[in-house]
Parts: C-alpha cells; structure tokens; sequence
C-alpha cells in the first residue's frame, strides 16, 4: 500500500497547522453566547471533531475490509485494523469529553439544578457507547482467532457489521428519539445547526479538518509500525 | 495581543467584543493558552520524530520493498 508523498505531507501540515489555529482561535476568539452553556461552548471545537474522526477513521477501516474480502492481501486486514484502533480511540475521547462536559451543561436543565450526573442514560450517548462496544467486539474477535487468514477473513465481515451498525446507532436511532443531547430535529442527528453562527464555523470546520488530519497520521504510523512488526516477526521465525 | 490582532486578520469575527472577553479580563489567562500550546507542540515534536525513526527502521529493513 502506498500513499503519494504528497498526500502525507498534506495531513501532516493539515494537522499542525488547523489544530494549532483551532487552539488559539478557539479559546480566544469571542463568541455568541448561548444559554446553559457560557464558555463551555467552545467544547464544539474539541468534542464534536472527535466523533467525525471516528465516522472517516471507520470508513476507512470498512473500505480496507471489503478490499480485504475481494483481494484476500494481508496489508488490507492491517489498515482496516489499524483504521478501527485509531477510530475507536478517538471514539473515546468523544465519549468521555461528553461525559465531563454534560456533568457541567446537562445539570442546569435539570428540574433540580443541584443535580449534577457523570452518566444521564441520554439515547445518545447510551448508544455511542453501544457503538464503541461493537468495535471492541472486533477486537476481541481478531485476538481470539489464530490463524492469520482465517482471522482476516472473520475480522473483514464483522467489520462490514460493525460499520453498518454505526448508522441505526448513531445516525438514525437519535434522530427519533429525544434526550438531553442536543440536535435531532434539524437536519443533524448531534448538534442544531440553528444554534451554530459563524462565529462557530469559522473555528469548527477547521478543527474537523485538523482533527480528521490528525486520525490519517495516527493511523499511518500505526499501519507502519505493524508492518514492521511482522517483518521482524517472519525475520526471526526464518532465522 | 500580538495573538489575537494576528488572528482577526483573517477571522472577521475575531475580536468583537472585546472588553467582554473572557481571556482579556486578566493577563494570567494567556498562561493557559501557552502551557496548551506547549503540550500540544510538545507532543506534535513526539509524533514528528517518531515518524522519523519509523522511516528509518523501514529503510534499515528494506520494508518498503515487500508489500
């Protein structure tokens, strides 16, 4: 698997540059303020980023698992894995900075404002974590398998699963229902795009892109520091 | 300051109010700004040379060769 050099270069520079901007502009651009949320609103930079780079990272991930069905090459197997370890990290870091930020946001909506809760049962962030399960799952799946075909093989079709889960779970399902979690009713199953003035989007948009950079260089390294790994392993299996 | 008028340069909405602002109230909250931007240049340092000792591991073992 080769990527152009030029390529990696553009999401190693996309990284630093629209994070470090993302940063800066982030916590000091002033913005609209809206209620409930006084500065925490800046969360929308940091937060949201998280779970668009989980959706990329396990398209990726989903891609390489059906290239792995139709071509049966090792290198797919290792980048649909190595995609789905990034996404599920990034995954978490989505889960717990809402976990930390609803505590804060959610506990003035309640009818007791004292109420002040680490876990709501919100639909929404219920079935992200239900989500995040599905894909430990595939782990779990590829550690349990021995043999190295047999284990790409299983692991690509769970993976087509797991992909396709993420759609009812996090996409569809939210829309329907209600909860504390903002968003489902215009457009967006997460966030009301009413809410969101320009103010927001000149900061949002290229946090996701520097966020969505930042997964593809992860996942790089990770994808070679496998491949090396296997390397030394057959080296030392040969020797 | 230097930041923030460098910033409004090419972010219109930079900078409007900004006598309510939060990081202007006080000097000291810039420190928070810096110390973020420490750890998260610090760690862009890790991420660089980490990818610079896997090229070079990669070239020691001729990985690139194979698939």
């Amino acid at each position: 698997m080769s990527i152009p050099v030029s390529l990696k270069w553009a999401y190693r520079i996309g990284a630093v540059l629209l994070l470090t901007y993302a940063l800066v502009a982030g916590l000091l651009s002033s913005l609209p303020r809206l209620e409930n949320l006084g500065q925490t609103s800046r969360n929308l930079f940091y937060h949201v980023p998280m779970w668009f780079t989980m959706y990329m990272l396990m398209a990726v991930s989903v891609v390489a698992s059906l290239m792995y069905l139709r071509k049966a090459r090792v290198e797919f197997d290792r980048l649909a894995k190595e995609a789905a370890t990034v996404g599920v990290f990034f995954g978490s870091l989505g889960l717990s900075t809402g976990i930390f930020w609803s505590r804060v946001t959610w506990g003035s909506l309640m009818p007791d404002s004292s109420f002040a809760a680490w876990w709501s049962w919100d639909p929404k962030q219920t079935l992200a974590l239900g989500a995040i399960l599905v894909y430990l799952a595939y782990f779990v799946l590829r550690s349990s398998v021995e043999d190295e075909a047999k284990r790409a093989r299983l692991a690509a079709v769970y993976n087509l699963f797991a992909a396709a889960s993420l759609v009812p779970l996090t996409l569809i399902i939210p829309r329907a229902l209600g909860g504390l979690h903002p968003g489902g009713a215009d457009g967006s199953p997460v966030f009301n795009n009413s809410d969101l003035s320009d103010e927001y989007r000149y900061i949002f948009y290229p946090a996701i892109i520097g966020f969505l950079c930042l997964g593809l260089w992860l996942t790089e390294l990770r994808y070679r520091a496998s491949k090396l790994n296997d390397l030394y392993l057959d080296h030392i299996s040969e020797s | 300051m230097m930041i923030s008028s460098w910033l409004a340069s090419f972010c219109p909405f930079f900078l409007q109010q900004e006598t309510q602002h939060l990081l202007f109230k006080s000097d000291k909250a810039y420190t928070l700004l810096i110390v973020m931007l420490i750890i998260w240049l610090g760690v862009l340092g890790l991420l660089f040379r980490l990818d610079r000792r896997l090229s070079k591991i990669e070239k020691q073992s001729g990985a690139n060769k194979s698939s």
